[in-house]
């Protein structure tokens, strides 16, 4: 089993009213509600807590980018990657990811990767989403219609980029370049494990189990709901007479320790300005014309989600968050039981938990970490042992570590 | 009027393109808009085909016309045009586009001034004006879209339109249309529906008329005057209380128009 602890960066000061005042978090929310010296608070507070999952044996540290986004701050997740790289030593720096149809040219992908990959000593776990309609169509302009075809071709360039030994010209029909030769080129051979967001489309069960990449179920509606689509995914599989393997799949799931079961409201601020406010998307934003094929909008998986979606988040409170799944919630013998049992039923191999949501405190934060990190994770290690997880980081075994004459750590 | 249902097999079947038919005159090539019940036949093309020979072909990805991945920019897309043209058996015809059916015509005349006669450029797309931004229509909630096609949303036109979304099987009917339809439409206008038309406008021969509705939310009235600045041989024309679909909130009106300016 991979524990992995995964940040979204959220602007926690949004109005109290945010929700009925304006019509959405992400693509058009107007950036005169971030205030630039919280944010420098924010970014430290988060670095903090990432560094600190390290330390307590979470096994991989994830980050992710957004753009226009008031719940998350990385429009760069590289630059985060890059901001943790020297101040970890043993974590996977899992960067999920860069969304390819975005970068231009694709190349600039391959390089930074490559640089992370050598910079961290190998651990880089390389994540490649097609993104978001909020940020590739609405916030980078992208044609809906051509998307994916961009993603692919992007795609394609990066892997031939990353395990070519000489310079070759590539003549595609979105990137032209005469002459491709990235230096550096990626330390893990032949290049890091890959792993790919999604959110239903079949076209990403079809890349992943076709590539043999990770298929990443990262939605924020919790193991009930996340059950639909990874039992979609494993029967596509299963169809293609592929093996089973549950390190083939990432799933993320909120979670809430608290001391004793009864505590768990002092949690529910947070929830609550996570499901109203951070998830405060309008319809079409989430899906423009053409974004999902017809395929994918037919077998009707993601609007099933995004229905679910819906209803909750005006009607649940707290406590209906916690009953649906979409946060697993109590003592630390709660959670154990129910986390192995939300990752029996996924028959999921790597878990990415979402410890720090919504406008949670550092202190709380570190909390909930500490808490999950001593008295939940070691029980959860032992899972899917008779596995062999080929999408892992095959680090150096002594990582550099910064070594400036009269300065200590 | 019942038209006549042709479907054109283009480029080695590469396209397959259907079209209505009616009328008899001169050829007058009608290209729908983006928005609204597209497609089909309207009382306003009965009232064009008393005039003229209409041929009224659906936009790749719309009704049954097929092929719309084989085309990837304005320059493609005229070059289909063209060939429709071609498979018609017109040397030429008079062309009357709406919003991105006129950015065709426009780009049609630039680029192959020989095949259109006289032009009729109803609210086309094709420019861009920072100070009225063309509504994005894809991004916005379609209660708010509905409304805003309209100059009067309690209209016959308008009421007839939602009348038409209160059947739950035609509503998820023609819920897949416009996904396929803003899909392909999106390859030419999105994310900003200014391709370069407004370097290419200056090689138009064809006389235009250039013909807006005063309340159109869509796209501004502004855009009229900005075509009419660069049209070498053109005049506007507005008519008041018509929105976007102003040929559907005015159709007796929109076809007197347009006949006028093409019998000149």
């Amino acid at each position: 089993m991979k524990l992995c602890f995964f940040h979204l960066m959220p602007y926690q000061f949004l109005p109290p009213d945010f929700e009925k005042r304006y019509g959405s978090v992400w693509v058009d929310v107007p950036n005169d509600l971030f205030d630039p010296a919280k944010g420098h608070e924010l970014y430290n507070d988060y670095l903090d807590e990432l560094e600190y999952a390290e330390s307590l044996g979470f096994d991989g540290l994830c980050v992710n980018e957004h753009h226009n986004n008031a719940y998350g701050l990385m429009p760069s997740p590289n630059l985060m990657a890059a901001s943790m790289v020297r101040r970890t030593s043993n974590a996977a720096i899992v960067v999920l990811g860069n969304s390819l149809a975005l970068y231009n040219p694709p190349v600039r992908v391959a390089e930074e990767f490559a640089m992370l990959d050598v910079m961290s000593g190998g651990r880089l776990v390389a994540g490649f989403p097609l993104g978001t309609s909020m940020d590739t169509v609405f916030a980078y302009g992208q044609v809906p219609a051509t998307l994916r075809e961009k993603y692919l071709e992007a795609h394609d360039l990066v892997i031939k980029a990353w395990t070519e030994r000489k310079p070759f010209p590539f003549n595609g029909k979105y990137t032209q370049i005469r002459y491709v030769d990235i230096w550096p080129r990626p330390y893990q051979q032949p290049h890091p494990p890959i792993w790919v967001p999604g959110s239903g489309s079949l076209e990403t069960w079809d890349f992943t189990i076709d590539y043999d990449y990770v298929y990443c179920y990262l939605s924020y509606q919790g193991y009930k709901v996340g059950k639909m689509v990874l039992d979609g995914f494993w029967e596509e599989l299963d169809r293609r007479e592929k093996e089973f393997n549950p390190y083939h799949a990432g799933f993320l799931q909120l979670v809430a320790v608290s001391e004793q079961d009864n505590q768990v409201d002092e949690y529910k601020d947070d929830i609550e300005y996570f499901f109203k406010k951070c998830l405060h998307v309008p319809a079409p934003y989430a899906s423009a014309p053409g974004y999902r094929s017809e395929r994918s909008v037919r077998s009707g998986l993601s609007q099933a989600t995004v229905a679910a979606r819906r209803e909750q988040n005006t009607e649940f409170t707290w406590k209906d968050f916690i009953d649906a799944g979409n946060v697993i919630a109590g003592s630390p013998a709660t959670v154990r039981e129910e986390l192995r049992h939300a990752i029996k039923e996924l028959r999921v191999g790597n878990l990415m938990l979402l410890l720090q949501f919504g406008d949670m405190p550092r202190e709380r934060a570190f909390k909930n970490t500490h808490l999950f990190g001593t008295e939940v994770l070691p029980y959860l290690r032992d899972l899917w042992d008779e596995y062999d997880n080929r999408w892992w980081p095959q680090p150096l075994q002594q990582v550099r570590q910064p070594a400036v004459p009269g300065k200590t750590g | 009027m019942e038209p006549e249902k042709l479907t054109l097999s283009l480029v080695d079947g590469r396209f397959s393109t259907s079209l209505l038919k009616a009328g008899s005159g001169e050829p007058l090539l009608y290209l729908h808009g983006a928005l609204g019940p597209v497609g089909g036949w309207a009382p306003f093309l009965d009232h064009l085909a008393i005039d003229f020979t209409v041929y009224a072909p659906s936009f790749p990805g719309y009704g049954e016309t097929k092929g719309v991945e084989h085309l990837e920019d304005v320059t493609d897309l005229v070059l289909y045009h063209m060939e429709v043209l071609d498979a018609l058996g017109l040397a030429s015809a008079h062309v009357v586009g709406h919003f991105v059916g006129g950015m065709v015509a426009a780009e049609m005349a630039a680029l192959g001034p020989h095949r259109v006669n006289r032009m009729v450029l109803a609210s086309a797309a094709g420019l861009w004006l920072d100070e009225f931004p063309v509504a994005d229509f894809f991004g916005m909630n379609p209660r708010d879209l509905s409304d805003d096609l309209w100059a009067d949303p309690n209209s016959p036109a308008a009421q007839e339109a939602r009348a038409q979304e209160e059947d739950d099987e035609t509503r998820a009917i023609l819920a897949l249309e416009r996904i396929s339809g803003l899909s392909a439409v999106g390859k030419f206008l999105w994310p900003i529906p200014d391709k370069g038309l407004r370097r290419r406008l200056y090689r138009i021969k064809a006389p235009s008329l250039v013909l807006w509705g005063a309340q159109d939310k869509i796209i501004s009235p502004a855009y009229a005057s900005a075509l009419q600045a660069h049209l070498p041989n053109s005049r506007v024309e507005t008519i008041e209380g018509a929105g976007h679909l102003l040929m559907l909130e005015h159709p007796r009106q929109f076809a007197e128009r347009v006949v006028a300016f093409l019998k000149e």
